[in-house]
């Protein structure tokens, strides 16, 4: 360590700000991440930044154009459309993040699985159901499913599933394929490298080297494509819930704010659909964003362009 | 190479097989009885226990399932709905071709704008073109297709009355005005597809044009247009592969694109089905698009290996 | 080897004269090739050599015109046939490539377009030169491939790349070159990427060229082994600039340039006795950044002076070569 250790030199905010840009891949990337943790704080802190009750109807006050009183006016029960925009991205956000974490969670397990098998009758297997799994039209399939099933709770003892969980959890196993095949892609070429030869030859188990060595370089193109997923997941959940099969109301969606748009459509009303619309454009915008920056700047790639 | 397609065909086959159990599973599980929809809900046990007798529902799960998937691969007979009492294969038919029809336009638009557009960035890469490209292609992958029909309908027919707010004229009964209704609906589902291509062939052609082999054809005096030519072939490739992948994708969003723009495709007849508890029709419309997906993702294959001379097998 | 007798005065086929090829850096715009002169005459082999960085590549490349931006060729003319093709159009430029000068490059395994047939790229090249029609363009692609040793070429034209192996690849890549009748084929290091014994076979086909053709070679290579087994005479590159030339059996016999001497001596050889360390030349080639005014050898020479950091000695008749040096080796150390 330093002699000077107390002397530690202080890095001006500027060079820390640009490094962290330079961290996520530049300038877009991180006005993507700007607009993801802005969203997701106002989501979090609904609570203490919503101005209105979401739930709350106001006859009186209903179907009003945006103003100092509603910025982006009120909805059809007099309910103030900001508030249920930052309370619904609490529905929006936590279905896309689920989804997001599940699919994440048993896509790279099962494809460091299928990769330290590699050859097998492990991998075969997991591949294949993996394609079959992918063979299957999202969209359609999370509409029929909860169709069947039906928009309604689901208690299973002390746990009360509601029909944004049952989504949630659909979404996540669709989105197995992706990541499994992300994982195993990268994990089986990482097998070859030679820091894995090495730590064989230490005596470490292929368990072990998969977890400890193989996982945390494959991190790289696992985040960009969680990032996507969840831009992916956004959109769908806004979808589902606009034909009223995702979050029910009255809880706020972004989906659902547009499912009460329809009726108005074609009226002088214009602020019921624009609003959530460019809300979930932006964030799905700062999700591929962001992807997009994090691909850039894990691209090795990249550094041949300066030659 | 034809051990490969038939491997390939084989897999998808299966695939569709098991698929399609799955989702019989779930009808005839999660769904409600069809006899308690038919005889309604006071029917006697014993009138259940016939009804389910006599429609061979008392069977097994997989013994029914062989004598629908029988019935469908020799009859084509998607069985028949306990709620409507009609063919569901008739249902689906109908909707089926109109959606087949929105879905095809949507692609063929897409096609036409992301080729070139794809071609251009790369070919003037980092200058105006690649930006407007990019800003484009990230718009196009964000906001959602139905927020952007919502707003088109606004726009177009609102504002300007140049187009109708929805509805469908059949083709059969006016070209023109099938066209009207089809045009923005078209637009809404293709502006996706148009990022995912444009961008997937500003990137391949990226790849093709940093190639030795470009450099071998412009050392050997080859006119700018061949060269690129031949960058465009060798660049097809992954785009192709990404563009059947994407016109799979499209069948499950045209279902929200024609809610909105009240076109009388598959989506109607699925929703329908579901609120109305038509599990036969339900099962019926799912596997149809489901098949259709799985034949796309098929055809993705094939054309990757068809424009690959190399996956083509024996090699020196 | 053959003995250099004095040729007739006729002007060489290709003359390159204080050639200057700059392109951007950290450093700012820096000169990877400065004050270049090189001559191929009709019919003559001639050997470019030198390190990775040297410039012999760039040098290459400017000769077909394929400088790409962001370098620049900033000084100089190239002769080719008389002809000054610096200040050529870029329609003049295509014009010229494969039909007056070739080039093959040094990876035959992706310089093929692998998805199309080898006659396809054949005839497109025949056609974009010669007006032939597309018939005639196929005789000349079976005459082409015949030349190159192709066995069976007709059956083989529609063949995809993928099913050659390397060195049948670099041969179609070569019937590719000399299809038009060019006078001049560069080869960038043809047989780098390939087997010993491919390699030897490559080399014979090229001398056939030039025996049967009257083609005149500008190998480019940094395996000395190969240049001293083909090329007449021989060009000598450090830092983008000429350090010395002649014939080939002059140069090896009896280097004048300290770097030629070194280069040979780094290149280990049976007659070596068995314990002998590896002789390599003590320091690193210089990066385009780093060439300043005097000799780019200066730093890593055993023989170096101040003058030889400040100031550039000129390439000057030393006997029967041509050395840039302040201090050239005396005649009478032999190899």
């Amino acid at each position: 360590m330093s002699v000077q250790a107390d002397k530690a030199p202080r890095r001006s905010l500027g060079s820390f700000i640009a490094s962290q840009i330079e961290l996520v891949g530049g300038w877009s990337a991180a006005l993507g991440a700007l607009l993801i943790i802005v969203i997701c704080l106002a989501a979090l802190l609904a609570p203490w930044v919503a101005p209105f009750d979401p739930v709350a109807t106001d006859f009186r006050a209903r179907l009003k154009p945006p103003s100092w009183a509603h910025w982006m006016g009120t909805d059809q029960a007099g309910r103030d459309i900001m508030s249920r925009l930052i309370w619904g991205a609490r529905a929006s956000l936590k279905v896309s993040f689920g989804a997001a974490v599940i699919g994440t969670l048993l896509g790279v397990s099962l494809g460091l699985a299928a990769a330290r098998f590699r050859g097998g009758i492990v991998d075969n297997l997991i591949m294949r159901t993996v394609d079959a799994i992918a063979s299957i039209p999202l969209l359609i399939w999370a509409i029929a499913v909860i169709g069947t099933i039906g928009p309604v709770p689901i208690v299973l003892g002390p746990i009360t599933l509601q029909n944004e969980d049952k989504l949630l959890m659909l979404i996540g196993v669709l989105y197995l394929p992706m990541m499994t095949r992300v994982t195993y892609t990268v994990a089986s070429a990482e097998k070859m490298a030679d820091y894995v030869k090495a730590r064989v030859l230490q005596g470490v188990s292929q368990g072990r080297i998969m977890l400890g060595d193989v996982l945390p370089n494959c991190l790289s193109p696992i985040i960009v494509q969680v990032t996507f997923l969840i831009a992916v997941g956004l959109i769908v959940e806004a979808a589902v819930s606009f034909i009223g099969l995702g979050v029910q109301p009255p809880r706020p969606s972004w989906g659902t704010m547009l499912a009460d748009a329809r009726p108005y459509i074609l009226g002088p009303e214009w602020w019921l659909s624009f609003f959530p619309g460019l809300v979930i454009s932006l964030t799905v915008i700062g999700f591929n964003l962001l992807g997009d920056g994090l691909r850039e700047a894990a691209d090795p790639r990249r550094m041949a362009h300066g030659a | 190479m034809l051990r490969m397609i038939l491997s390939r065909a084989l897999f998808s086959v299966a695939t569709v097989v098991g698929v399609g159990l799955v989702l019989f599973l779930l009808t005839r599980s999660m769904g409600d009885s069809p006899a308690s929809i038919v005889l309604g809900a006071d029917a006697t046990l014993e009138e259940i226990a016939a009804f389910e007798v006599r429609h061979g529902l008392d069977r097994p799960i997989l013994v029914q399932y062989g004598d629908w998937l029988a019935r469908l691969v020799l009859n084509t007979d998607l069985g028949t709905s306990f709620v409507t009492g009609r063919q569901a294969g008739d249902e689906v038919s109908r909707g089926l071709l109109v959606t087949m029809e929105l879905v095809v336009l949507a692609f063929v638009f897409a096609l036409a704008v992301a080729i070139p557009f794809g071609v251009l960035a790369a070919l003037h890469r980092g200058r105006w073109i690649d930006q407007i490209s990019r800003i484009i292609a990230v718009m196009g992958l964000s906001i959602p297709g139905f927020w952007l029909g919502l707003l088109l309908i606004r726009f177009m027919s609102l504002e300007l009355g140049w187009l109708p707010p929805g509805g469908f004229v059949a083709l059969s009964e006016s070209i023109t005005g099938n066209l009207r209704t089809m045009i923005l609906p078209a637009f809404a589902l293709g502006v996706y597809q148009i990022a995912v291509i444009s961008r997937m062939m500003r990137s391949s052609m990226l790849d093709v044009l940093s190639a030795d082999h470009v450099r071998t054809a412009r050392a050997m005096g080859l006119p700018g247009y061949k060269v690129l030519l031949y960058a465009l072939r060798n660049a097809l490739g992954p785009v192709v592969s990404v563009a059947a992948l994407s016109f799979g994708y499209t069948f499950g969003w045209a279902l929200i694109i024609e809610q909105i723009f009240s076109i009388p495709g598959l989506s109607r007849s699925l929703l329908t089905a579901i609120s109305q508890r038509d599990f036969v029709l339900v099962q019926a419309v799912v596997f149809v698009f489901t098949l259709t997906f799985i034949l796309c993702n098929l055809a993705a294959d094939l054309l990757n290996v068809a424009l690959n001379p190399r996956l083509r097998g024996a090699s020196a | 080897m053959m003995h250099m007798t004095a040729k007739p005065e006729r002007a060489p086929l290709l003359s390159i004269r204080g050639l200057g090829i700059s392109f951007p850096s950290i450093y700012g715009r820096v000169e990877a090739v400065r004050g270049l002169d090189l001559d191929v005459g009709e019919g003559e082999i001639v050997g470019l050599v030198g390190e990775s960085g040297s410039g012999k590549s760039l040098t290459s490349l400017a000769v077909m015109g394929l400088v790409a931006q962001p370098g620049r060729v900033e000084a100089g003319e190239i002769r080719l046939a008389g002809r000054d093709i610096v200040g050529l159009s870029p329609k003049e430029l295509r014009e010229m490539r494969g039909r007056d000068v070739s080039m093959v490059f040094q990876e035959p395994l992706t310089a093929l377009n692998p998805a199309f047939p080898i006659g396809r790229q054949l005839t497109d090249v025949i056609l974009t030169h010669r007006p032939v029609s597309r018939a005639e363009a196929r005789e000349i692609a079976v005459q082409a491939l015949t030349d190159v040793g192709i066995r069976e070429p007709r059956e083989r034209l529609g063949a995809y790349p993928h099913e050659f192996s390397g060195g049948m690849r670099q041969r179609v890549l070569i019937a590719t070159a000399i299809a038009c009748e060019p006078k001049l084929l560069i080869a960038d290091e043809p047989t780098t990427a390939l087997d010993v014994t491919v390699q030897a076979q490559i080399i014979d086909l090229l001398r056939r060229l030039q025996a049967e053709r009257g083609l005149s070679i500008l190998l480019i290579s940094h395996n000395l082994h190969l240049v001293s087994e083909l090329c007449e005479r021989v060009v000598v590159m450090y830092g983008g600039q000429v350090m010395e030339s002649g014939s080939a059996e002059e140069l090896f016999l009896r280097p004048r340039h300290p770097y030629s001497r070194l280069l040979q001596d780094c290149v280990p050889s049976l007659d070596n006795p068995r314990n002998s360390r590896l002789a390599a030349i003590p320091g690193a080639a210089p990066s385009p950044g780093e060439i300043s005014a005097g000799c780019p050898f200066a730093p890593r020479c055993a023989r170096a002076t101040d003058r030889c950091t400040q100031e550039m000695p000129p390439l000057a008749q030393a006997g029967a070569h041509k050395v840039a040096c302040w201090h050239p080796l005396s005649e009478a150390v032999a190899c």
